[in-house]
């Protein structure tokens, strides 16, 4: 509902604009205040005017400013990831209130859509999987990265959540644990990620060797990697009486096979991040430099300002040394037992990362959404960072840092900022052919849309009311997830060694385990099956609730069909309705061979590892297969429909190129068209969908 | 004077593709007018550097750093080797792991390289410098292998891409600051194929054209709009892509139309379909084909993991090179295993036995292509620690499958901000191998 909200809010102007407000209430910080926008404009005009001083003395002139089309595609895609719909395009080019410009800003970083699509932008630069390796689900992390979004929390506390996070990754209201949970077992690779994604620059170099091209020492890098020391990835079971208790029953029934299946049961359940930071490290034995042996303790140091301290509390060796000289080996595996006591080093870490004090903090998220706004970053490459590094125009970088932090590191005011300003609003540069050129700075960069950019806006050609149908921050896979973490946490020694003697089987006689696995799982199938037989007119109901368009009825029947126990939660009739959601609410990332991933989606292995580079996989793909299916030969998805209603040839063309391109044809274009689809309706309107929806224009945003 | 050496090997259509390659890379213009005459020379433009060995190379990847203590460097008796024994192979005196009992009946074919040697401890950093040979910066993206021999030969086969890629992941292959037609073709699943590579049924071929042709049109207006490469590189895969759909070759991505035993000899699984796919593809004129295998980052479990890990790579690796052998192709087709590095003598005992990761030795495989095969290459210590005995650089490895291909090692193409780079860098080719 919310972007016909919009529509009708321009199409009736400012009084329409009360009444909205009073009809439909916005969320509290919604609409900001008078007051607040003045100052929001300030802040945006004092943008403008380092942009143009800097580009003044360059000898370079600022762009033109984009029509009101381009503008609002453009504005589209940046704050709710798709394209307008052909109402909204249409009712936003009609309006003619000259607050025009800051009120889609404002609305639109106010809609759910805004939600998600930076949970995509989010995922790519935190790796963002709903399965990791050995059987640990990811969905808590997403849940709780969508619900940072969702409550707009400041980036310096869903950092420090981050960064200090402890508990079990599966029990509810743990998911920033994801965060160290994606490098598990890897402490020093998650710290290189943590400095690079946070701080800017790129360190793992230093892992083996003092870092060749900067200045980083391989001391350092461990001294830093000391911040996490005593970090574990389970609990572990010798402080957990019950782990052990049901081991030795498990072993004691049986055998070995008995452990491994016990632990198989209940690992999921106490895997997660342990240990507040014990602030030390061990060096590599094969550390090579003059400053330190080899296997020495060092203590956590930060690599740069502001300066904080950590005290360490290293274990007593010489006791062992002393006990054990006899038996040299014995007291070498005694040694390395030894564990510093905790300290709370990674809160310690998560404090000094995250102060408002530390300027690469701030000045690299100023940067990142720089980016992610304008096209390209004030400083490139966003995340190598020196210390001769300089920026674009460093006057600008310094007075955009400032302000992430004047603004309380709150994200989505500081994009309300930025597109409030004039630069926003400027025809489109093509990109310099070396990132971080001045030239760059004479309007918004040329550049194709993110992977989930193009499926979510074709999907607003598909789907009607698209953003109706976002999810929820707690999705039905994260719920699961939390569901049986609970019923693990409630069941009784009885009940945990009865799944441990079925999973038993699974080693003792695989195939066998196999077989049972099939038919439990065609058990359940044809039970549910025979479920939905006794509930047919239940889906008769939702059927036609869907087909008529009855959000309300359809809602209804769904609630009652998941009552009954017929569907699970956050279940969508219809195969085809399940496989359109929005990019941030499909499994993350998507399987390979996705659309979403042929169009460059990260596999989410590595930060910010998503493309918008052409394959001939991807093109094939919207040559001759999404498109046909889903939009040109579907009779059902909006722009059909709408196409379907428009009398004469002239409004066809005029309704598909609003809806694909958010402008009219020109007039070439439309005499052209408008020929085609006269004599040869039908077919030549698919030619016209498929030519607008294959074009670089609609791939691109200007 | 030594662009002129380089250049004698060559004949007339390479050496103009070099120098009008060159003067165009300076000027940031395509090399595609070549490519385009290239394909139309097919077979009998092929172009030979005298010495080269090899036509084609199919890639084994491990991706996440195999252990080269538990595959193809065992030490027996060591404190640092584990449960996992040597067995023998057909090949006196090499020893491979227990899990390779397929492929030891094919040693006599296969260089075994136990001597490799890498700086960069990080998958992604790892994985870039196996693959292009130079290190992973901020600034530029570097071209892998089988995008500088597409980009220094051209292609055998004009409507099938120069090189494709099985699996995989970011960081992996690559055109880097080669033109976008020379982008590497993904395939996910090799059962699968080629997605989408025909028309859809109700649209003929006339209609089809007919879309293209109004698309180009629009494409053009809107490329006179904005000077950008990306947007350039757009229409160019275009264009590829509506050449491949009319190739007649593209059977070659139909895997099924093998026979079952031969599919079952591969392995019903994703790496040995896509050897097999591999081979297909070489038969017809693909000269780069990479299949990646995934899981190897064994920072825990170890030994339980390479029972698991092993035993699809010896079926597929076993069956290629019989099949390859077979065909008559393995002369002229180098297949490579490889990874990003080795993993830790050292056993991590708190992890359930786990390995680290080991850039300073690990082992990797060659064969045909003019391998001498039956033979260990280059040492270790008696713990599998530190080399004793040739040392094989990252970029010495690669320069040897580029020596192999005929490719100049010295001769340099120009990024588009003007640097100068080779094909494998700084390496030397181990010519002993041959």
């Amino acid at each position: 509902m919310r972007h016909r909200r919009i529509a009708r809010l321009f199409a009736f102007g400012a009084p329409a604009l009360l009444l909205a407000l009073v009809v439909w209430p916005s969320p509290a910080d919604a609409e900001p205040g008078v007051s607040d926008r003045l100052h929001k404009k300030r802040a945006a005009a004092k943008i403008d005017s380092l942009v143009e001083a800097a580009l003044r003395e360059g000898g370079m002139k600022a762009n033109g400013i984009a029509d009101d089309a381009t503008f609002a595609r453009r504005t589209y895609l940046a704050l709710v990831g798709r394209i307008p719909t052909a109402q909204e395009a249409r009712a936003f080019q009609k309006s003619t209130s000259s607050d025009k410009y800051l009120d889609l800003v404002d609305d639109l970083l106010a809609s759910k859509g805004h939600e998600s699509h930076m949970y995509n932008w989010w995922a790519d630069l935190l790796r963002a999987r709903g399965r990791l390796p050995r059987r640990i689900s990811g969905e808590p992390y997403i849940h709780w990265i969508k619900d940072s979004i969702a409550k707009n929390k400041p980036y310096d506390a869903m950092v420090r959540e981050m960064l200090a996070a402890k508990g079990p990754v599966h029990e509810r209201g743990n998911g920033a644990t994801g965060y160290l949970m994606r490098d598990r077992n890897m402490p020093e690779d998650n710290m290189s990620n943590t400095i690079r994604l946070f701080l800017g620059s790129r360190v793992e170099c230093a892992q083996c060797h003092n870092h060749p091209f900067d200045k980083w020492t391989q001391k350092q890098y461990f001294q830093m990697v000391a911040f996490t020391g005593g970090i574990s990835y389970q609990q572990n079971p010798r402080q957990n009486p019950k782990i052990r208790s049901l081991g030795q029953e498990a072993n004691k029934r049986w055998g070995r096979n008995g452990s491994r299946a016990l632990r198989r049961t209940l690992e999921p359940s106490f895997t997660g991040i342990f240990g507040s930071g014990t602030g030390a490290a061990r060096l590599p034995s094969d550390y090579q430099y003059d400053d330190a042996k080899p296997d020495e303790w060092v203590t956590a140091e930060p690599m740069f300002n502001p300066h904080v301290s950590v005290s360490i509390r290293l274990p007593n060796e010489s006791r062992i040394r002393k006990r054990m000289k006899k038996n040299p080996k014995r007291m070498e595996r005694a040694l390395r037992r030894l564990r510093p006591g905790e300290v709370d080093s990674r809160g310690t870490f998560a404090d000094w990362v995250t102060s408002a004090s530390n300027d690469r903090f701030s000045k690299v998220i100023a940067n990142r959404l720089w980016k992610k706004m304008f096209g390209r970053g004030l400083i490139e490459p966003v995340d190598d960072i020196k210390d001769r590094t300089a920026a674009v125009a460093p006057e600008l970088m310094e007075n955009v840092r400032a302000l992430m932090v004047e603004l309380d590191f709150d994200v989505r005011e500081f994009q309300r900022v930025l597109l409030y300003s004039r630069l926003w609003r400027r025809q489109a540069v093509s990109p310099a052919d070396t990132p971080g050129s001045l030239a760059d700075l004479r309007g918004p960069v040329l550049r194709r849309m993110t992977a989930e950019q193009v499926w979510d806006s074709l999907l607003t050609l598909v789907v009607e009311d698209l953003d109706e149908t976002i999810q929820d921050p707690l999705g039905p896979r994260a719920d699961a997830v939390y569901t049986r973490f609970d019923t693990m946490a409630k069941a009784t020694d009885e009940e945990i060694l009865e799944q441990t003697e079925r999973l038993v089987l699974r080693y003792t006689n695989p195939d066998e385990y196999r077989k049972q696995q099939r038919a439990e799982r065609s058990k359940r199938q044809d039970d549910m099956r025979q479920k939905r037989r006794d509930n047919r007119d239940l889906f008769r109901a939702l059927k036609r609730a869907q087909r008529d368009g009855n959000r309300e009825k359809e809602s209804e029947i769904l609630k009652q069909l998941q009552d009954l126990g017929v569907v699970p939660p956050g279940f969508r009739a219809g195969r085809a309705l399940r496989d359109l959601q929005r990019a941030a609410d499909l499994q993350s990332p998507s399987p390979d061979g996705h659309l979403l991933r042929e169009l460059g989606q990260s596999e989410r292995e590595l930060i910010e590892a998503s493309h918008t580079e052409p394959t001939v996989p991807q093109v094939l793909a919207l040559l001759n297969s999404f498109l046909e299916q889903r939009l040109l030969t579907n009779r059902n998805a909006v722009l059909s429909r709408s196409l379907a209603k428009q009398r004469g040839a002239k409004n066809i063309v005029r309704e598909a190129f609003t809806a694909v391109l958010g402008r009219a044809p020109t007039s070439q274009e439309r005499a052209e068209w408008t020929r085609e689809v006269g004599s040869d309706g039908a077919k030549a309107t698919q030619d016209l969908v498929w030519t607008l929806v294959n074009s670089h224009e609609f791939l691109f945003i200007q | 004077m030594r662009l002129k050496r380089n250049l004698n090997g060559f004949d007339p259509v390479t050496r103009r593709d070099f120098m009008s390659g060159a003067a165009k890379s300076l000027l940031g213009l395509s090399a595609m007018p070549f490519m385009a005459e290239l394909a139309g020379a097919g077979e009998t433009g092929a172009i030979t550097l005298g010495g080269a060995t090899a036509r084609n190379v199919i890639y084994l990847y491990m991706a996440g750093g195999m252990s080269h203590l538990d595959t193809f460097d065992l030490k027996p008796g060591a404190s640092t080797q584990g449960p996992i024994e040597a067995i023998d192979t057909r090949a006196d005196g090499v020893r491979i792991s227990q899990h390779f009992s397929q492929l030891a009946k094919h040693m006599d074919k296969v260089a075994v390289i136990n001597s490799m040697n890498s700086n960069q401890g990080a998958h992604a950093q790892g994985r870039y410098f196996m693959h292009t040979g130079y290190q992973l910066r901020g600034t530029i993206r570097h071209p892998s292998l089988g995008a500088w021999l597409e980009r220094m030969r051209g292609r055998l086969n004009g409507t099938l891409p120069g090189h494709v890629v099985v699996g995989g992941g970011a960081n992996m292959a690559t055109n880097g600051f080669f033109d976008a037609s020379l982008t590497p073709l993904p395939i996910g699943d090799p059962s699968e194929g080629l997605t989408n590579s025909s028309r859809v049924k109700h649209v003929s071929e006339s209609r089809f054209q007919d879309r293209i042709h109004r698309l180009e049109k629009m494409n053009e207006a809107f490329r006179g709009k904005y000077e950008a490469r990306s947007l350039k590189d757009y229409s160019k895969v275009y264009e590829e892509a509506v050449r491949l759909m009319d190739s007649k070759d593209l059977a070659a991505f139909d895997i099924s139309e093998e026979p079952d035993e031969v599919r079952a000899a591969y392995g019903d699984d994703r790496f040995g379909q896509g050897c097999l796919l591999a081979r297909r593809l070489v038969e017809r004129g693909v000269r780069f084909v990479e299949v990646v295998s995934g899981g190897w980052d064994t920072h825990s479990e170890n030994f339980d993991r390479m029972g698991d890990l092993c035993p699809p790579i010896d079926r597929a690796l076993a069956s290629l090179l019989s099949d390859l052998d077979a065909r008559g192709l393995l002369d002229e087709t180098m297949v490579v295993l490889t990874t990003e590095f080795g993993r830790s003598p050292d056993i991590v005992q708190d992890r359930n036995l786990g390995r680290n990761h080991y850039p300073q030795a690990f082992s990797a495989l060659m064969a045909g292509g003019g391998i001498k095969g039956g033979r260990a290459y280059g040492k270790t210590d008696g713990e599998g620690r530190k080399i004793i005995e040739n040392p094989v650089r990252v970029e010495d490895f690669n320069a040897t499958i580029a020596y192999a291909l005929g490719l100049p090692l010295e001769f340099k193409l120009y990024s588009p901000s003007g640097r100068p780079f080779t094909v494998a860098h700084d390496g030397k080719p181990v010519t002993e191998l041959f």
